[in-house]
């Protein structure tokens, strides 16, 4: 069955390349995402995961790597604005942008420290299907000797591209649990959200 | 001796199924879940001074212990006792299955205990999933989540790490209903169970290394991370049991546009959170 998925989704994800290009060339303008489109920026991510991973690189060569995959696929912004929660409606505009700026960094270095856990790893995607204005893109983590996980990635083209917005590891909500942390941190600085900004800038 | 045991197991497994009939009756059959990162940690004191006595337990012994235990054992036996461990649950995820009235859940686990206590030579191997038949563990915590009582408040407990109330009470009574005990005696069942859980804790240490570590030692407050990571966890893992096209791996059924449904909306509402919305 996944070999017959993998097939499926190669074959899609060649399919809309070409479909993406086409639409570069002629049209000019991005039509709303579909269910393919969705998928295939998720084949596109693990695979730039899994390259980057096997790759050998390590400390801060493989960071700026995380963090490049991390501006190309995510949408960062929104995130980041996810993750600071109530505090970015008071945040300045200065704040906001600094604090994206810090948080995909601490991103970066943080799952780019996890990295071991993934070498020799691979994600099948399994397919996707609209949930009110976003996707829900499904897959299967098979990692070394232990027993495979689900994956889901949220994909919204919201932005004006199709980018992944969350990642929930088997329920593990990631904006949810960086929201913990970053709120930990700001306590730390009884809210001063300078000062967590600067901590971010090396934390991770 | 042993002829006691299986009476008593007799008379508690009555008991649990008359209590679970009696709740079904009760009308609270209906399981529900709280919103994915709703907390209740009223004994947040106490809790923090468990996390802090499994860190360092975690830093004094088990984080070397499971380095030492994956690098000394050669990796099939490694996997192979972890499969021995999965394997020897099954009977004890077929009592649960049944006291769920999941009758399709019975004939799996009861299919992979007698798939991999052959083919898979006693439990070693695991020839049930390359059979198309997956693991799907169980609990009696998920038989209470299914008879319609909530998981209560959040504990961390020496050794055992986050749980709900739930879960924690749910293990005790597993030690008294699990069939093992029927055949190897109670305490040497549970003996048994107990040390295989403690491999099988070494070997996911190991395996989720720097992951743990980065919730344990790389996070301002690992207790509220270590809480609010087992509690998304743990509801996923009930949770993800009603949604029938939820966990169907053929797409086809995925395919079409995604209904909440009735009494499982706020899970996933509140899991795909539209950030876009706020």
């Amino acid at each position: 069955m996944s070999n017959k998925t993998n097939r499926r989704v190669f074959l899609t994800s060649t399919f809309s390349a070409l479909a993406a290009f086409g639409g570069l060339s002629f049209a000019g303008k991005a039509e709303a995402m579909n269910a393919q489109q969705a998928s295939s920026l998720v084949t596109k991510l693990v695979d730039d995961i899994q390259t980057t991973v096997n790759s050998g690189k390590t400390g801060t060569s493989l960071y700026r790597e995380f963090e490049r995959i991390f501006a190309t696929y995510a949408d960062v912004p929104i995130i980041a604005q996810s993750v600071l929660g109530v505090e970015w409606r008071s945040a300045s505009s200065s704040q906001r942008r600094a604090f994206t700026d810090a948080f995909s960094g601490y991103v970066a270095r943080k799952y780019g420290k996890q990295f071991r856990d993934f070498i020799g790893g691979r994600v099948e995607v399994n397919g996707a299907r609209p949930i009110r204005s976003f996707y829900e893109v499904r897959s299967t983590a098979f990692l070394k000797g232990q027993r495979p996980f689900e994956v889901i990635f949220l994909v919204s083209d919201r932005s004006g591209r199709d980018r992944v917005f969350n990642i929930i590891v088997e329920g593990v909500n990631m904006n949810t649990s960086e929201r913990t942390e970053i709120g930990a941190m700001l306590d730390r600085r009884r809210g001063d959200l300078d000062a967590m900004i600067s901590d971010l800038r090396s934390a991770g | 001796m042993n002829y006691a045991l299986p009476r008593s197991f007799a008379h508690r497994l009555r008991t649990a199924t008359f209590g679970g009939i009696l709740l079904s009756l009760a009308g609270c059959a209906t399981p529900e879940q709280p919103a994915q990162d709703e907390i209740n940690d009223p004994f947040e004191g106490f809790n923090r001074s468990m996390h802090a006595f499994n860190k360092a337990l975690d830093q004094a012994f088990i984080s070397e212990a499971a380095r030492i235990y994956v690098t000394v054992v050669p990796d099939p036996i490694v996997l192979g006792v972890a499969n021995f461990f999965d394997a020897v649950g099954e009977p004890l995820n077929a009592v649960n299955n049944a006291l769920q009235g999941d009758i399709d859940g019975v004939t799996y686990s009861t299919l992979r205990f007698l798939t991999n206590a052959t083919l898979g030579i006693g439990g070693l191997f695991d020839t049930a999933t390359e059979l198309g038949i997956p693991q799907d563990d169980t609990d009696f915590g998920e038989t209470m989540f299914v008879w319609g009582i909530g998981e209560g408040p959040f504990l961390e407990v020496p050794f055992f790490g986050p749980q709900t109330t739930r879960r924690f009470v749910g293990r005790g009574v597993d030690i008294f209903i699990d069939p093992l005990g029927l055949v190897l005696g109670f305490f040497d069942g549970a003996t048994l169970q107990a040390s295989l859980f403690l491999l099988d804790a070494l070997k996911l240490r190991e395996d989720r290394r720097s992951t743990i570590d980065d919730l344990l030692y790389n996070s301002v407050d690992s207790y509220a991370r270590a809480r609010i990571v087992y509690l998304q966890n743990r509801r996923f893992l009930l949770g993800s049991e009603r949604g029938p096209d939820y966990f169907d791996p053929n797409l086809e059924s995925l395919d079409g546009p995604f209904v909440a449904e009735e009494g499982s909306g706020d899970l996933y509402l509140d899991l795909y959170e539209d950030p876009y919305e706020q």
